[in-house]
């Protein structure tokens, strides 16, 4: 046994803390359990409409440039057809640790996909691409899967720093190919809202990713001073918000991960809030508590997840999101750590607002 | 609290016993794979709710075993689960119990957490439960190569942790 996997196992023992509570645990996994009993998987709904109107802004999009984008050359759709030229993933032996300059996917007509299959075509780039994890990793968590949604395809890498580019085919990764073409379509929203947010001022509330959002908007010494109290400010009242619909395309139940929408191109939907919803709102947040961790029920909610991009009366910004409408986290200066969450139960009026506000997308 | 479809009577009496004695053991390892405490205890809550429908008939030796391959399944099939807005940052979790050295836990932490889930699963799996790589691999559902090549990645990403770091006059 070498000096390095013994210091290893020492160190392991050292992090791992041995004063964490199993009060809450049986509660817990009982609640899970009614959960997913009452939980079905949200019905696929058509989205042709959204998805032409998606692709033709995704296509003027390239056009413009932000200062987190690489340098160019960047692949094109056309690098589909390159695929002789470009070297293989193994399967099994994921890369690590590589600048990720681009990525992008083409169908696998190979191996049976249709040509024709609408994939986006416009690449990740810099840091939406870093964070889709590729591993072609063969462990036993298909769980209850009933075989794979989405159609063969091909997944490019562009790494750095000579550009080379590595092709991983979805059929290595067995049934995780809906988990890797869900997380690649959600990183194309995010960086498709990213990017048209900033070409407007943050005064204007346009939705934004959580990482763009945090990045932003709250400084280190935000994330690393500590839990500290919500001061005055921060139950000042919101006088305008945005509600940011984010598109989510699995939802774990009680057999594992489940298809919730079609596997196809979807952005995000931004809608203005009213004044009344902003008063209840307003009357909720008075209830908002450092620690909060939710109410415990929730696993994602309908074919979204949910921000609310507010302005308050002390002319600062925040965010509130969730995975489901009946509770919400906020980030804003105040927050202080993931342990010291800084959130509220929404009125059952606000919730009912909310959701009849999304049944229209 | 409702318990639909669950075991009843004793089932419960000895899950909960179960639970309190083996909670803690868990959460430790959870927390490893997670490296948060609010994490880990979702982590487990979900594991300990899977396996409670099955509870009457896990017999009682591997029971413990079967919960923890249900959390590694779990942990593994959330690789690009949200944490609904229970993340927002990467900021370092807060602080651990029993500390060593802080910073050297910390850059530990920050060191796991850049490792991909299969790698830092392998980690935990071999160097905090202790388990042999043919027993990882069986945990996992992979080949004991496949445990050997990621385990010997992670090792090597990990080396750049101060916690793993030589002392002084010591050869890296």
């Amino acid at each position: 046994m070498s000096d390095v996997e013994d210091q290893l196992r020492e160190a392991l023992d050292r992090l791992a803390p041995d004063d964490l509570s199993t009060r809450d645990l049986t509660t817990g996994a009982w609640a899970y359990h009614a959960r997913v009993r009452r939980r079905k998987v949200a019905a696929a709904a058509s989205a042709l409409a959204v998805v032409l109107v998606l692709i033709a802004v995704a296509v003027s999009l390239p056009g413009r440039s932000t200062n987190t984008l690489p340098a160019s050359p960047l692949p094109t759709p056309g690098d589909c057809s390159a695929a002789s030229a470009v070297t293989p993933a193994v399967a099994g032996t994921p890369p690590s640790q590589v600048t990720v300059v681009a990525t992008w996917i083409c169908p696998d007509v190979a191996a049976g996909a249709d040509a024709v299959w609408d994939l986006p075509v416009i690449p990740l780039r810099g840091p939406y691409a870093a964070q889709l994890s590729v591993e072609p990793w063969t462990a036993d968590s298909c769980e209850s899967s009933a075989g794979s949604a989405a159609p063969p395809f091909t997944l490019y890498r562009m790494e750095g720093p000579d550009r080379r580019v590595t092709a991983f085919h979805s059929k290595d990764a067995s049934c995780r190919a809906d988990s890797l073409l869900a997380a690649y379509l959600t990183a194309q929203a995010d960086q498709q809202t990213d990017q048209a947010a900033a070409q407007v001022a943050l005064a204007q509330l346009p939705c934004r990713s959580e990482t763009a959002w945090t990045n932003e908007n709250l400084s280190a010494a935000d994330t690393t001073a500590g839990p500290q109290p919500i001061d005055a400010s921060g139950r000042t009242p919101l006088t305008a918000a945005t509600l940011c619909l984010k598109p989510t395309y699995l939802h774990t139940n009680g057999q594992g991960v489940a298809l919730a929408q079609p596997l196809t191109v979807r952005g995000y939907v931004a809608v203005p809030l009213d004044g009344t919803l902003l008063a209840t709102l307003n009357a909720d947040r008075q209830t908002a508590r450092e620690g909060f961790r939710g109410n415990g029920e929730c696993l994602g909610e309908g074919n979204w997840t949910y921000s609310i991009i507010a302005k308050t009366q002390a002319g600062k910004f925040l965010r509130m999101s969730t995975g489901c409408l009946d509770e919400f986290f906020i980030l804003a200066p105040t927050q202080a750590s993931t342990a010291n969450h800084y959130g509220f139960i929404p009125s059952n009026e606000t919730t009912a607002a909310l959701r009849s506000l999304v049944l229209r997308y | 609290m409702a318990r639909a479809g669950g075991p009843d009577g004793s089932a419960r009496e000895e899950f909960e016993s179960f639970v309190s004695a083996r909670g803690p053991a868990l959460l430790r390892t959870a927390f490893l794979l997670t490296g948060d405490r609010g994490k880990a205890e979702d982590l487990v809550q979900t594991a300990l709710g899977k396996t409670w429908p099955k509870w009457a008939s896990i017999q009682a030796e591997p029971r413990e075993a079967y919960v923890r391959k249900v959390m590694l399944n779990t942990y593994i099939a959330w690789w690009r689960r949200r944490w609904n807005a229970e993340d927002p940052t990467e900021q370092i979790p807060e602080a651990t119990t029993r500390e060593h050295d802080p910073a050297m836990s910390l850059d530990l932490l920050t060191a796991l957490a850049g490792l991909p889930k299969g790698q830092r699963a392998v980690i935990v799996l071999r160097y905090f439960e202790d388990l042999t790589e043919a027993r990882t691999a069986e945990v996992l559902g992979c080949s004991v190569g496949t445990v050997k090549s990621q385990g010997a990645r992670a090792l090597a990403a990990l080396r750049t942790s101060q916690a793993l770091a030589p002392s002084e006059g010591e050869l890296r």
